[in-house]
């Protein structure tokens, strides 16, 4: 018992006064030598071979666990799927992008179109249009052309549907770009332009489809920015003529029910064809400022347009005139969400002998208005639309939006306007944020019948794409 | 009897089965802790690698993940660590803030040789070539007077002297939590100082190799931001070591090193160096700002590849011209699925933390870079990154704790190593490092128990905490509890100045024991998790052999 207590205290003694083992202190050795000797240490290693994979932990391997076995059900299951994403898609995706960033290839075609400069070139150009009908063409173009603001372009885009259009343009910038001139001179020939008659109680049933061929020149003025105040003004003298359409969607050609349906002079320009002058001017006041600043405001359009038929045989005189009052509220300012109301009401003075081509009646549907339609849906003398939407963003370049629309095509001073006859449309979509005067929305929009329908219900359902302007 | 036998051979396999529950479950082997991982071996040089920027962009965000997640992968854990949780050196790694105290003047000198690591302004430097066009243009240059090569860069106009700032204070911290980069510093010159050598070339946006003209320098530097004495500032990075391979990449391993055989998405530092980029706001570390070198034997063909992160220009701050974009940075990916379908689904309603960013108004040069929507756990790259990606609480714990070791006094010494010329901003920045280390550190710290590796004496362990030593508590709010083999919890044999001490009784030589801790705050409960010391008995004393978090 006197040993033990003797050698205990010893022990206590000893230990008293032996210093902490500090673990991380081996790490200080090695670290000094690691530092001393960046050199490559060890023998050689032969190609091909790799290194054992050093057990660094020092702990026995883990036994698998019964969820690792289980996680193979579901694998195998996968396993199509994972080879499909992996060498059908990943893989040539992957050999194709590298190969175009490493070489540079965009930036080759891009130099080559360019024509080395940026000041001019030429650019391929696929467009799609009405119904996804992709055209491909070509534009010339070239900037400060032998003097500063001096533009000029050229285009012409096909596709296989007997849709064509062709044009050239000049353009003088002034003043920052705050004042332009302009002069252009365009060939068109579409084949799916359509017509359901005029007014608001048009069907489905009613749809024909026609051809248009349209030779244009205009002359151009504008002034001011999008944002703020600015106008517009335009001469334009256009040859227009037109025929039954080809698409196979319209079975026979519906010249006849164009001519019957709308039981008024209107169409009857339809076979004869006619030449117009016709002059817009457009005016816009927007208090909206660019992001990111607070998306609140006003804006508002007022536009006019005086049409005239230039062969004497030809009775046409008419003005389009209307606007449209937008106000936008920024919910929580700066947070880009924003909730916005529109009213755009449209009307038509025809001369008292004069007489307007139903192809000159104010339109709705598309991608500006009544987006749950195809485009020029609807024709009328008169049009009223109220709009509601509500924008919030999602991305850096994109914000989603909500939209309701109603509204419809009516005869001359909205004569026969009734709350019953407006057709309602609701979209779901997206759109760019660049501007926000501009965006290019894709929408998924549904449309509704007149809502005085007995049997009210949706009857359209369209995915637009398309670029939009003001609201 | 036959029964009998069966009945005896049970009782025994019963018997020895709950001896076994009893004893500790032998995690580690008695055998010194590893402190290097050999990968040094001579090799004959890898091929130089290309990384693409547009597809890797578009690959990591859209196409990698979606053809990976059909393969049920399950994220493991780090698998370059020693049994105490470190990283051992390497030609990734090297253990400094990691293993000891560093003095500040230490850190701020980084990985610049005691010549220092910056070109002399009394001589003259060769623009040897440059990249004129674009965003960021630079120029390597050749100091007349050492004849060391530098990468040169400037500000950009609308954020003076951020990029400068952040290649150097990046690179030194880099550096110092571990990682090889290069020596990066601030230097002024005027523009005659820097002349165009007779053979300098440039390459143009289509790859071609020209002629670098004294023009393409005067265009290059006009944007520079310059002192009211038209003194330009700029960033000077010395060349690295070695014969340049490229970038590594953060997944998978190179199949021409033999000495490559971790996969990167496992390694510890770059796993955990998530945490330092959401520190100083890296979003843009990607493959591209890394690089390996091929160090050479001397007298030989053969060599080991080293591997640096390069590039730290994207930190404090950075602005693109897209504001939604720039807000993002650090909250989201360029293109963040999940984010945008949920944005989108919700109508926006849910309000997000890229809203509540600001400029600070003593400091704008530092754009978003700030505190009020900083989330340690939530803080994301530019796009995917699959080291990051696969960080685990163990990874970031041991990165909180490496950051928890940058005092205010040498992020205050860092700080003024960047010569910031408006002492708002500098203290600005100063305050927004130190707060965001906090953040870092109280989040990881309060996640895992935060006991330091322990000290032992005899059969007494004594553990300091983290949390303590990081000043974000003292010892009057702080309590702990410890066991022995899975016993009962019980407080600790006595409170040191910072954690705690626990004499261990000894269990005979040989014995494998597990002393368990956990850490909490006074008012509050046991909720980290506790960390284990596996430790085994030498009768004489106690031999740290592992530690699990």
């Amino acid at each position: 018992m006197v040993l033990f207590l003797l050698l205990s205290a010893i022990s206590a003694q000893v230990g008293h006064g032996a210093q902490y083992v500090d673990p991380l202190q081996e790490a200080l050795t090695t670290t000094a030598e690691a530092k001393e000797s960046a050199t490559p240490k060890g023998l050689p290693m032969q190609q091909g071979h790799k290194r054992c994979v050093p057990n660094i932990e020092g702990r026995p391997k883990q036994p698998p666990q019964l969820v690792d076995g289980l996680l193979w059900v579901p694998r195998v299951v996968l396993f199509p799927l994972y080879l499909t994403t992996e060498y059908l898609v990943r893989w040539p995706l992957g050999i194709l992008a590298k190969t175009v960033e490493r070489y540079k290839l965009v930036e080759w075609a891009t130099n080559f179109t360019t024509l080395n400069d940026g000041d001019g070139g030429i650019l391929p150009l696929l467009r799609i249009d009405r119904g996804f009908s992709p055209a491909v063409g070509l534009v010339l173009y070239g900037d400060n052309l032998g003097w500063p603001g001096l533009d000029a372009r050229v285009g012409a885009d096909f596709n296989f549907e007997r849709n064509m259009t062709a044009g050239a343009q000049v353009q003088y910038r002034l003043l920052n770009d705050w004042v332009q001139f302009g002069a252009r001179f365009s060939l068109e020939r579409r084949d799916d332009f359509i017509f359901y008659g005029t007014g608001p109680r048009t069907t489905d049933a009613d749809e024909t489809r026609f051809f248009r061929s349209k030779v244009m020149g205009l002359l151009r003025a504008t002034v001011g920015p999008t944002a703020g105040l600015g106008a517009s003004l335009s001469v334009e003298v256009s040859d227009n003529n037109f025929e039954c359409s080809s698409d196979p969607r319209a079975d026979v050609c519906q010249h006849p029910l164009i001519l019957a349906q709308a039981n008024t002079p209107t169409t009857s320009f339809f076979s004869s064809g006619y030449t117009l002058l016709r002059m817009k001017l457009n005016t816009h006041w927007d208090s909206r400022a660019p992001r990111p600043k607070p998306g609140g405001g006003v804006r508002v359009d007022i536009r006019g347009r005086f049409g005239k038929g230039l062969h004497v045989d030809q009775q046409i005189v008419f003005v389009r005139y209307g606007g449209e009052i937008s106000g936008f509220w920024d919910v929580v300012p700066g947070s880009q969400r924003v909730l916005s109301l529109r009213l755009l009401i449209e009307n038509t003075w025809v001369g008292s002998n004069g007489d307007i081509p139903f192809a000159e009646l104010i339109t709705l549907g598309g991608v500006e208005t009544m987006r749950g339609f195809l485009h020029a849906r609807f024709h009328g003398r008169s049009a009223v639309v109220a709009s509601f939407e509500y924008r919030y963003p999602i991305w850096s370049f994109l914000d989603g939006n909500l939209l309701f629309e109603v509204g419809n095509a009516f005869s001359k001073n909205l004569g026969n306007f009734e709350m019953g006859l407006l057709r309602g449309n609701f979209g779901i979509g997206i759109r760019t944020i660049a501007s926000r005067f501009v965006s290019v929305d894709l929408l998924f929009a549904l449309g509704t019948t007149t809502f005085n329908t007995r049997h009210f219900k949706i009857d359209h359902a369209r995915l637009t794409l398309g670029t939009n302007w003001g609201f | 009897m036959r029964d009998m036998g069966i009945v005896a051979k049970v009782l025994i396999i019963a018997g020895v089965g709950l001896l076994a529950c009893a004893l500790p479950m032998r995690r580690f082997v008695d055998q010194p802790i590893i402190w290097h991982d050999a990968d040094q071996y001579p090799v004959v040089a890898p091929e130089s690698y290309w990384s693409p920027l547009m597809w890797d962009v578009a690959d990591k965000t859209l196409f990698m993940p979606l053809a990976r997640s059909f393969l049920l992968r399950r994220a493991g854990r780090a698998k370059n660590i020693n049994a105490l949780g470190e990283v051992p050196n390497s030609s990734w790694y090297t253990n400094r803030l990691t293993v000891r105290r560093m003095s500040s003047q230490e850190i701020v000198a980084g990985p610049c040789s005691p010549q220092g690591g910056a070109p002399s302004t009394s001589s003259t430097w060769r623009a040897l070539s440059g990249k004129t066009d674009g965003a960021n243009p630079g120029f390597v240059i050749e100091d007349t007077h050492d004849g060391r090569r530098y990468l040169i860069k400037f500000d950009s106009a609308r954020q003076p002297e951020r990029a400068t700032t952040a290649d150097v204070i990046g690179s030194k911290i880099y550096w110092a939590a571990g990682l090889s980069t290069p020596c990066n510093s601030v230097v002024y010159f005027l523009p005659g100082h820097l002349v165009v050598a007779p053979h300098a070339t440039k390459k143009d946006a289509l790859g071609r190799t020209t002629k670098l003209t004294d023009e393409d320098i005067a265009q290059a530097i006009s944007s520079a931001p310059r002192t009211e004495e038209g003194v330009i500032r700029a960033s000077a990075s010395l060349f690295l070591e070695g014969k340049v391979l490229g970038p590594f990449t953060y997944e998978g391993v190179r199949s021409d090193d033999p000495n490559d055989v971790i996969a990167h998405e496992d390694r510890r530092e770059l796993r955990g160096s998530r945490l330092l980029a959401a520190w100083l706001n890296h979003f843009d570390a990607r493959e591209q700002n890394t690089l390996t070198t091929f160090i050479q034997a001397e007298e030989s063909t053969l060599g080991f590849v080293r591997h640096h992160i390069i590039d730290f220009g994207d930190c404090l701050g950075s602005r693109w011209d897209s504001d939604e974009m720039t807000r993002r940075f650090g909250h989201s990916y360029y293109f963040d699925m999940p984010h945008v379908a949920l944005d989108f689904l919700t109508l926006g309603l849910i309000k997000r933390p890229w809203e509540q960013v600001r400029i600070a108004e003593q400091a704008p040069m530092f754009g978003y870079y700030g505190t009020e929507a900083f989330d340690p756990v939530a803080w994301k790259a530019a796009y995917p990154n699959s080291a990051f990606d696969r960080m685990d609480d163990q990874d970031a714990f041991w990165a909180a704790r490496i950051i928890s070791r940058f005092s205010n006094k040498t992020l205050s010494a860092l700080v003024d190593a960047a010569y910031l010329s408006d002492e708002d901003a500098r203290n600005y920045l100063l305050r927004v490092l130190i707060a965001r280390r906090d953040s870092i550190v109280r989040t990881y710290f309060e996640r895992m128990s935060a006991m330091d590796v322990p000290k032992i004496k005899n059969h007494q362990i004594c553990s300091s905490d983290l949390m303590q030593d990081a000043g974000l508590t003292t010892s009057a709010a702080r309590k702990y509890q410890v066991r022995t083999n899975g016993g009962s919890w019980q407080a600790p044999t006595q409170l040191s100045t910072s954690g705690f001490c626990q004499d261990v009784p000894t269990q005979g030589v040989g014995a494998y024991i597990i002393v368990e801790a956990r850490a909490a705050f006074k008012n509050g409960a046991f909720s980290a998790r506790p960390v284990q010391f596996h430790m085994i008995d030498h009768n004489a004393s106690l031999r740290l052999i592992g530690i699990l978090r």
